[in-house]
């Protein structure tokens, strides 16, 4: 399953390594809750998203909005990624700074 | 949802951003290095600046914009945060919570005060930093939003900062930023609004809103796109393969209502869709509706359908909503489609009204011929002669057995029922000019009383005989004026009571059966039935012992005793000729109503024949007299031998399967007591406005077209009768005064249980 964690200083890593889809939100949704324990701070790194709808969309929704209790970080968006974040007009709200990296790059 | 509803969802949302803004400032206050609220008020004005553009709240973009700009130096720690920082922006945060209300109200222009309160606002900034200030315009200028601080309107809004900026830059920058500007608000009259709220299983059944909208950008360019995500559930727990998303889409292109409509063809039971034209696009309609020659009676779906306002699918459905049961009964009933496409938003009002105008522009056309109305007059009762004239050959056809003659004769009647009813249509005029007048009638009196009073008018379409208009015109009069003089309180006291400021005085008309109702409701003092009692007692109206419905006790305010003006003002004012007001509905056969509630208004109802010339008539026998009932009243027929009704002599009243109602013989009540009494007796059961009775009547004849002549003064004082007919066989027939009999039925059905005297007087004064 393509979701690799490390949990550092209290700082939970997640590298999401998958499409992430209708079919995979869900499955993400499950492992990632088992890990909020104990960290102050979430990274996502989403450099091997290859793929993502709608429901994956709504699952990074979600995710942001867990930084009223966590300091939340959207790192190294695929162009998957920046793809629906710009449809959908929203791509200054995931991480300014790492949409122009994520262009530059691909 | 319509336009307004999303507007609604805007200020919600903009609520809910501007309270999160608040708690982030003051948070800040304490915690002046935290990331997270600095980013919360970043959001806050970003999404408003968004949003606002979108339905074209210019001011409020114009206001949070350059806010916008200061939070992004903050966020990259350009500006720090200082409790001066803090309290300006909690500033710009009351200020944007005016503005959008403001918003909300449809104004378009900005009053001074809010205008100069904004301004002073924004000059709190610290814009001394002007190279950053002009680096950071240039940049947005880019931007979808960037132009407003340098568009003219607003160029006092920064007038200091914009001056040093001026003089620092060489002029053509300005220009350049300028002449964008207007590209921009060129592009945002040009867009489309498309909202979509996508349904929860969506996703599930295999639908993305991602590819609906890349589709959509093939056929034009998407300028702006708010997604709002406020209802994504919470992680933990939440499932995401549910779609809890919805969009406003700002489209710039050149396609039709109907390929845009198609893209989302296969989301249809998926997603609420709302499209709203693009401002270029409605002018388009417009242009349209001004050059297409339309062909006579063109339906108006049918012109909005040409000129591409709807699609055939949106009008099937709004067909649809109008005539859910598929029957074509109950044309009175129905709302116009016109309204139906408004209110669904599928077409913006001024175009449907455009189409409206044509249409009836088109109408006019081909009809208008100013025609004396002395000769419509002739024309009618010619036809009525000619109703008489037919009925006539029936009887002679049939009396005479010409059994070849029959068809002949049913075709003439036919022919002659046409005529009848065309004629009949051409003294038809709308009510709604009449209502019109008490424009000037309420705008003066309220000037003169130092007043605020709206006039509400409604159902002005609503069509009547010209002579009953004409009559109508002085007793609407009286009702107005008194709704207005009396009705409606001064502003103070309105205000004192928990009102409005302003009151509202409305005029409305509908058909009924066969009758036109016109309500007059004031949401005024309204009246108190203790005092208008006390007042009747007080002048031998009513004994003190005796039981009054509510109805009852309003229905005194008509009799002529409560009705002299130095006691109106004892009465909450009203009363002012009412008597009068009465016998002049009365004397077109129509009724009058009055209710009212202490405090919160008073409402009265009308209830008058559509003509005074010909209507359908029941004909029903009593001993050797034939009478005519107007058959709008009617509402059914029983046998005397049925076993569905039974008599109370004693009290004067029959009980048919469950309900009771006052009943008069016929036979007795007029006194005709020659010809042998049938052994079948029957009941015709009539209704007026929401009273019932019963006549009993020896014979029943059927449905008769019945020419109204008026009776001589010299039978004015005639109880129960309202005019008369000549039949076919040159035979006379009487229309019965249905309201009048209905009320001398409940009264000695009354008389029976009360044993009062008075009360029966009461009713037949």
């Amino acid at each position: 399953m393509g979701l690799e964690t490390k949990v550092t200083d209290k700082t939970l890593t997640v590298l999401l390594d998958d499409e992430l889809t209708i079919y995979t939100a869900n499955l993400f949704r499950d492992l990632l809750a088992e890990q909020l324990k104990s960290i102050t701070h979430i990274i996502i790194n989403l450099s091997k998203v290859t793929e993502m709808d709608t429901a994956g969309f709504q699952l990074l929704v979600a995710i942001k909005n867990l930084s009223s209790k966590y300091e939340v970080e959207f790192v190294e968006h695929s162009a998957a990624v920046i793809d629906v974040l710009e449809l959908y007009g929203l791509s200054g709200d995931f991480g300014d700074s790492v949409i122009v990296l994520g262009e530059s790059v691909s | 949802m319509s336009i307004d509803d999303i507007k609604v969802v805007f200020a919600q949302e903009a609520d809910e951003l501007l309270v999160e803004m608040e708690d982030a400032l003051l948070a800040l206050e304490d915690n002046p290095s935290d990331k997270e609220l600095i980013n919360s008020l970043f959001r806050a004005m970003h999404t408003i600046k968004g949003a606002a553009g979108i339905f074209n709240f210019i001011h409020i973009v114009e206001f949070t914009h350059p806010i916008e700009s200061e939070v992004e130096r903050l966020r990259t720690g350009e500006l720090l945060v200082t409790t001066d920082l803090i309290a300006t922006l909690l500033k710009c945060k009351d200020h944007t919570v005016a503005l959008v209300e403001h918003a909300m109200n449809d104004e378009q222009e900005l009053t001074v005060e809010l205008k100069n309160q904004g301004d002073a606002i924004l000059k709190e900034f610290d814009f001394d930093d002007v190279a950053s200030l002009v680096s950071g315009q240039s940049h947005i200028a880019g931007e979808d939003a960037g132009f407003e601080l340098f568009d003219e309107s607003a160029d006092d809004t920064t007038s200091d900062s914009l001056a040093l900026v001026q003089s620092a830059n060489p002029p053509d920058l300005i220009e350049r930023i300028a002449q964008s500007s207007q590209d921009t608000l060129e592009v945002e009259s040009e867009c489309w609004i498309i909202s979509l709220n996508f349904k929860e299983n969506a996703l599930r059944n295999g639908l993305d809103p991602l590819s609906f909208i890349r589709y959509l950008g093939k056929l034009g360019k998407i300028t702006n796109i708010l997604t709002i995500t406020n209802d994504v559930p919470d992680l933990d727990g939440g499932d995401f393969e549910g779609c809890y998303l919805s969009y406003h889409i700002a489209f710039q292109s050149d396609s039709s209502r109907e390929e845009i409509e198609d893209v989302f063809e296969f989301a249809q039971d998926d997603c609420d869709i709302t499209i709203v034209p693009s401002r270029a696009k409605v002018t388009e309609y417009m242009n349209m509706l001004d050059v297409l020659t339309l062909k006579d009676s063109e339906r108006l779906g049918e012109i909005l359908l040409n000129i591409g306002a709807i699609t055939r699918n949106e009008l099937d459905k709004a067909l649809c909503i109008q005539n859910p049961d598929g029957d074509n009964k109950s044309t009175e009933a129905k709302k116009r489609i016109g309204d139906i496409l408004v209110e669904q938003n599928i077409v913006g009002k001024p175009v449907v009204e455009q189409a409206q105008k044509k249409q009836q522009q088109v109408r006019e056309q081909t009809q208008s011929i100013r025609v004396d109305s002395d000769k419509l007059g002739q024309l009618i009762n010619l036809v009525g002669e000619l109703v008489t004239s037919s009925a006539a050959m029936k009887i002679m056809v049939e009396k005479h057995h010409l059994r070849e003659a029959n068809d002949v004769v049913a075709g003439v009647e036919h022919l002659v029922e046409e005529i009848r009813d065309t004629a009949l249509q051409l003294r038809m005029v709308q009510i709604g000019e009449t209502f019109s007048r008490f424009r000037r009638v309420t705008r003066d009196v309220s000037t003169e009383l130092g007043k605020k009073i709206k006039l509400v008018i409604s159902g002005g379409e609503s069509e009547l005989d010209k002579t009953v208009v004409e009559k109508i015109n002085d007793p609407l009069t009286h009702l107005v004026r008194n709704a207005l003089d009396h009705g409606i309180e001064l502003p103070e006291e309105r205000i004192a009571n928990g009102k409005p400021a302003e009151g509202t005085v409305t005029l409305n008309a509908y058909h009924d059966s066969g009758h036109i109702v016109i309500e007059v409701i004031d949401d005024g003092a309204g009246l108190d039935p203790e005092r208008i009692r006390a007042k009747a007692e007080r002048i031998g109206l009513v004994e003190p012992e005796q039981t009054l419905t509510r109805a009852e006790v309003f229905r005194l305010i008509f009799e002529a005793g409560l009705s002299t003006k130095s006691e109106a003002s004892n009465l909450s004012g009203r009363g002012v000729g009412m008597d009068v007001v009465r016998r002049n509905i009365e004397s077109l056969r129509g009724s009058i109503e009055l209710d009212s509630e202490l405090g919160t208004g008073t409402r009265i109802i009308i209830n008058l024949p559509l003509t005074l010339a010909i209507i359908e008539g029941f004909m029903v026998g009593a001993g050797t007299e034939r009478y005519v009932i107007p058959l709008s009243m009617v509402e059914e027929c029983v046998e005397m031998d049925s076993d569905e009704w039974t008599e109370d002599k004693k009290q004067n009243f029959i009980n048919l399967r469950g309900e009771v109602m006052p009943f008069l013989r016929l036979r007795e009540f007029f006194k005709c007591t020659d010809g042998a009494t049938t052994e079948r007796e029957s009941l015709v059961v009539v209704r007026f406005g929401r009273y019932k009775a019963g006549f009993v009547v020896d014979q029943l004849f059927g449905e008769q077209q019945t020419v109204i002549k008026p009776l001589g003064s010299i039978f004015q004082h005639l109880k129960g009768v309202s005019g008369a007919t000549i039949l076919g066989t040159g035979e006379i027939a009487l229309i019965l005064d249905v309201q009048g009999l209905v009320q001398i039925a409940s009264a000695e059905s009354k008389i029976a249980t009360h044993n009062s005297q008075d009360h029966q007087e009461l009713h037949n004064t």
